[in-house]
């Protein structure tokens, strides 16, 4: 129903026009204690339409999919941007793009395990956790399956077809040190259907053992000392810190309305070692966790290079503000379900490796902190940011100490940024990411470790 | 659509499919919302939504799907869906439908739209984000949504809920030269588009704040002071307290540091907490909770005692304790006899938090953030705007330490809330 032709359509969209048919589809199976709290299978899909006029938008859509309701999003979408376009003050030319026509199919060619066997996996990982680790206060298993289907056609005649599973496994433990409870987590899993990622219990037995060792360490763990340290900050927060605190403010609806990034273009905002970029689908030839080829306004997809060696060279675009802001569209539009208009969205975001060993950046800090795991992150259009730190260790003289209760970091990107001295040689990437800004949508983040300047909440 | 004999049927198909226990609720939706863009109306969006949701409960075991499809061949694919994935479900006698009521179909709120006053109430908010408000910058939507939920099972329940509002959210930030701001947000659900929507959600207070924001300073050192939370930031810290220690989650796995303090003092003696859905002057009410039974309001504090949890009808069967009479939202705290003058004139030293931007409390209830859109406060006056400020502090001890609430409230639809004022956080900058 998804994947049809939708080319008799295109005469109907008058210029400029998009149609698109679209199915989220969610599998989640919740463990908690040995507990099925959430064993949950749903599809979210139906057509919508958006058409522009004199410079406004019109947007309609339906749950069903038939021919009938295709023309009636059409329709009502047309009708919405004639209202607005009555009252517009100033014409704008409709929006002209190539003809491109993608497809892109990321479904496993595995065998497709049975509800049996699926909840069989789990229970092995949850019976697995309970009968080696009995002195937890809880632990927590939960799988959760996404598919995004989309099938687009613009006026232009540009046609893209995209079909994008992604797998998120999450073991939580529980412990507690004198009634004070104490808890760390591991994400496993990325792009693609769970087959490709889960396969027996003893695959991540090692896994788990090293996270409740982690837990353990943590529950022992000492007070981070709040001020400004020296920190290397790992591939999971500083992929964080690219996207939340740094990504967002050159989002160009975000620069619009004032974000720090807008008065930085051509500007050295980081430090030389620092490249920035919000990758379209692709990394040295490699797939990388969220690969979009044409995004949802039908522009083909081309990498963002936002920093480059130190300086702020591109902001992130859809058509309108690309338009406005006279510069190239890297194709950033994406929207999350099929009722929603695609926003500014990001990709794939990370900063570039550079040619310092982990072990070389943990050496060259006297005291400091080394922080692998964020547990939530809140940032601002300032470039101002707040991230949890939930396993992190001290680093005395060059060496890994003890471990720290749970902390948070905060400062502006951009000071933290210019801060950086080395950059890990090592790129790792996340597919978890759901990002939120009137809708959700997931996201990859990812990169090297960095060595910089933070300031740590602590006691 | 016949939407109840849509329901008979996939009742009847569960009950044949094996199903000792079933249960569906379909939701029929509508939105018409205008979005803003550079002070002008960028987008008209219109759309809808079908929900059909089934529960399935053999020999104990659950499953659950929702669709947004609604045939009887639909149905039947979903059925196959369900019955597939409780077959491999643990047993659990926690699961379980709610009870049996009389019908009833509830109506309530906005239910026929004014589109035109949708779009003259954006069009007056631009004008005065062009004059009055020039250096601010940010978008609108301004949304009409109406809902009829249908919901059935197989304890004969079946009750119908109609409902509509408008719905308004606006984020926001100042810029003057290289001067900029944090941003800001605020929102309500409305019934009445008469009043301007600078009054909704403190907008036009938030805004006027915002300016001032321009001139923020960094706090230099380290205090344990006061805090004014404004009624914005309330509704966070409230959620959080039910997630840390009220709901399901928590009082399953036995993390709640509240667990066993129903009938304890836990806050403040003039802290009184509701969550009254039921309340006529919430725009964003309910009358039919998630799990299926009928809506009632209910008191979480009173004057400092904890009366009662958020638990659903699963985490109550889990837990043994009872069920509540809803499971949250709608939150309404009672009002101080206090001016938020009187509140800032009785703080040494502290800060006014406006927006709190942090994490979500673990299980212990300590809390660390940037205090965002905040003012410091010093001898009973607000000093100057903040930027680079952290607050950290414990949930729990926050109600303890309530030493007042204005008398002022403000209503957002969903939550009527008012300023209150509390001690013991910690407040440090630079």
């Amino acid at each position: 129903m998804i994947k049809q032709d939708l080319s008799k359509y295109v005469s109907q969209l008058e210029k400029y026009s998009e149609l698109r048919v679209q199915e989220n589809r969610s599998f989640t199976m919740a463990y908690m204690n040995g507990n099925l709290v959430r064993n949950d299978k749903s599809a979210t899909g139906g057509v919508s339409a958006r058409v522009f006029k004199d410079g406004k938008w019109g947007f309609a859509s339906q749950a069903e999919i038939s021919e009938e309701t295709i023309n009636k999003v059409i329709e009502s979408a047309t009708k919405n941007a004639t209202f607005l376009a009555s009252k517009a003050e100033v014409s704008q030319a409709p929006f002209e793009s190539d003809k491109v026509e993608e497809s892109h199919d990321y479904s496993t060619n595995q065998r497709r395990w049975t509800q049996d066997e699926v909840t069989e996996y789990l229970k092995s990982v949850d019976d697995y956790i309970s009968s080696t680790y009995p002195d937890l206060v809880s632990r927590t298993v939960v799988l959760s399956c996404l598919e995004m289907e989309k099938n687009t056609i613009t006026s232009d005649g540009t046609k893209s077809y995209w079909l994008w599973p992604r797998t998120v496994f999450y073991v939580g433990m529980n412990t507690q040190n004198e009634g004070v409870p104490c808890e760390l987590g591991e994400v496993f899993g990325g792009r693609g259907h769970f087959e490709e990622h889960l396969t027996t219990v003893d695959d991540v037995k090692d896994k788990i053992d090293q996270l409740y060792a982690d837990l353990m360490k943590k529950n022992e763990g000492v007070d981070a000392i709040a001020g400004l340290h020296d920190v290397i900050l790992d591939a999971d927060l500083a992929g964080i810190l690219a996207h939340e605190a740094f990504g967002h403010t050159v989002e160009a609806d975000l620069v619009r309305n004032g974000s720090i990034a807008g008065d930085y273009l051509n500007k050295q905002v980081a430090s030389p070692l620092v490249s920035l970029i919000d990758f379209a689908h692709s990394y040295n030839d490699e797939l990388l966790p969220v690969p979009v080829h044409v995004d949802d306004e039908g522009v083909v997809c081309k990498d963002a290079v936002i920093i480059e060696n130190g300086i702020l060279k591109q902001f992130m675009h859809n058509r309108d503000s690309a338009f406005e802001f006279n510069h190239e569209n890297t194709g950033n539009a994406r929207a999350w379900e099929y009722k929603d208009e695609p926003l500014i969205r990001m990709r794939n975001t990370a900063i570039l490796p550079g040619e310092s060993s982990l072990e070389e950046m943990i050496a060259s800090i006297e005291d400091g902190y080394y922080f692998k795991k964020t547990s939530n992150g809140q940032a601002d259009t300032t470039g101002e940011f707040m991230f949890g730190v939930a396993e992190g260790y001290e680093i005395k003289n060059g060496k890994l100490g003890k471990a720290i209760k749970n902390t948070t970091i905060s400062g502006r990107a951009f000071e933290v940024l210019s801060s950086v001295t080395m950059v890990s040689n090592e790129m790792k990437w996340s597919a978890a990411g759901m990002c939120g800004k009137k809708q959700p949508i997931p996201v990859g983040m990812g990169g090297p470790a960095i060595k910089c300047k933070i300031n740590v909440g602590g006691k | 659509m016949d939407y109840k004999k849509l329901l008979d049927y996939a009742i009847e198909e569960m009950k044949k499919a094996g199903g000792d226990k079933a249960q569906a609720t379909l939701t029929v939706s509508e939105k018409h919302e205008l979005n803003t863009e550079s002070k002008t109306v960028k987008l008209m969006r219109s759309t809808d939504e079908i929900h059909l949701s089934l529960k399935f409960i053999k020999e104990n075991r659950s499953a659950s799907t929702t669709i947004n499809k609604a045939t009887e061949k639909d149905i039947d694919e979903a059925i196959l869906k369900l019955v597939d994935l409780s077959k491999s479900a643990p047993m659990d006698e926690a699961n379980d439908i709610s009870d049996f009521a009389e019908f009833q179909a509830f109506k309530h709120g906005v239910l026929e739209p004014d589109m035109d006053a949708v779009y003259a109430a954006l069009e007056t908010l631009n004008h005065e984000l062009k004059t009055t408000f020039e250096k601010v910058s940010g978008d609108a939507v301004l949304s009409y949504d109406r809902s009829h939920k249908y919901l059935m099972n197989s304890n004969n329940l079946y009750l119908e809920e109609a409902k509509g509002s408008y719905n308004f959210m606006m984020m926001f930030a100042a810029k003057d030269g290289d001067k900029i701001t944090s941003f800001n947000y605020t929102g309500a659900s409305i019934l009445d588009l008469r009043q301007k929507l600078t009054e909704v959600g403190l907008l036009g207070d938030l805004m006027h704040q915002t300016i001032k924001e321009l001139e923020a300073q960094p706090f230099k050192g380290k205090f344990v002071g006061d805090v004014i939370i404004t009624p914005n930031c309330l509704d966070e810290f409230l959620n959080y307290i039910n997630s840390s220690a009220l709901s399901d989650g928590a009082l399953i796995t036995g993390s709640s540091k509240l667990k066993d303090k129903i009938g304890e003092k836990i806050a403040s003696p003039n802290f009184t907490w509701h969550s009254n859905p039921l309340c006529e002057d919430l725009a964003h009410g309910y009358r039919v909770t998630g799990d299926g039974f009928i809506a009632e309001d209910l008191t979480i504090v009173e004057n400092g005692v904890l009366k009662s949890f958020l638990l659903s009808q699963y985490g109550a069967n889990k837990t043994g304790k009872e069920r509540s009479k809803n499971y949250g939202g709608a939150y309404i705290v009672e009002p101080g006899e206090q001016s938020l003058e009187d509140l800032i004139g009785n703080v040494e030293k502290g800060i006014l938090l406006s927006r709190f931007s942090g994490g979500r409390p673990g299980p212990d209830g300590g809390f660390a953030g940037v205090a965002k859109n905040s003012f410091y406060i010093e001898n009973g006056k607000i000093q100057y705007p903040l930027s680079d400020t952290m607050i950290s502090g414990n949930l729990f001890e926050l109600i303890e330490n309530i030493k007042g609430i204005s008398n002022k409230r403000v209503n957002y639809g969903s939550s009527i809330l008012p300023w209150i004022h509390s001690t013991g956080t910690t407040i440090s900058g630079q």
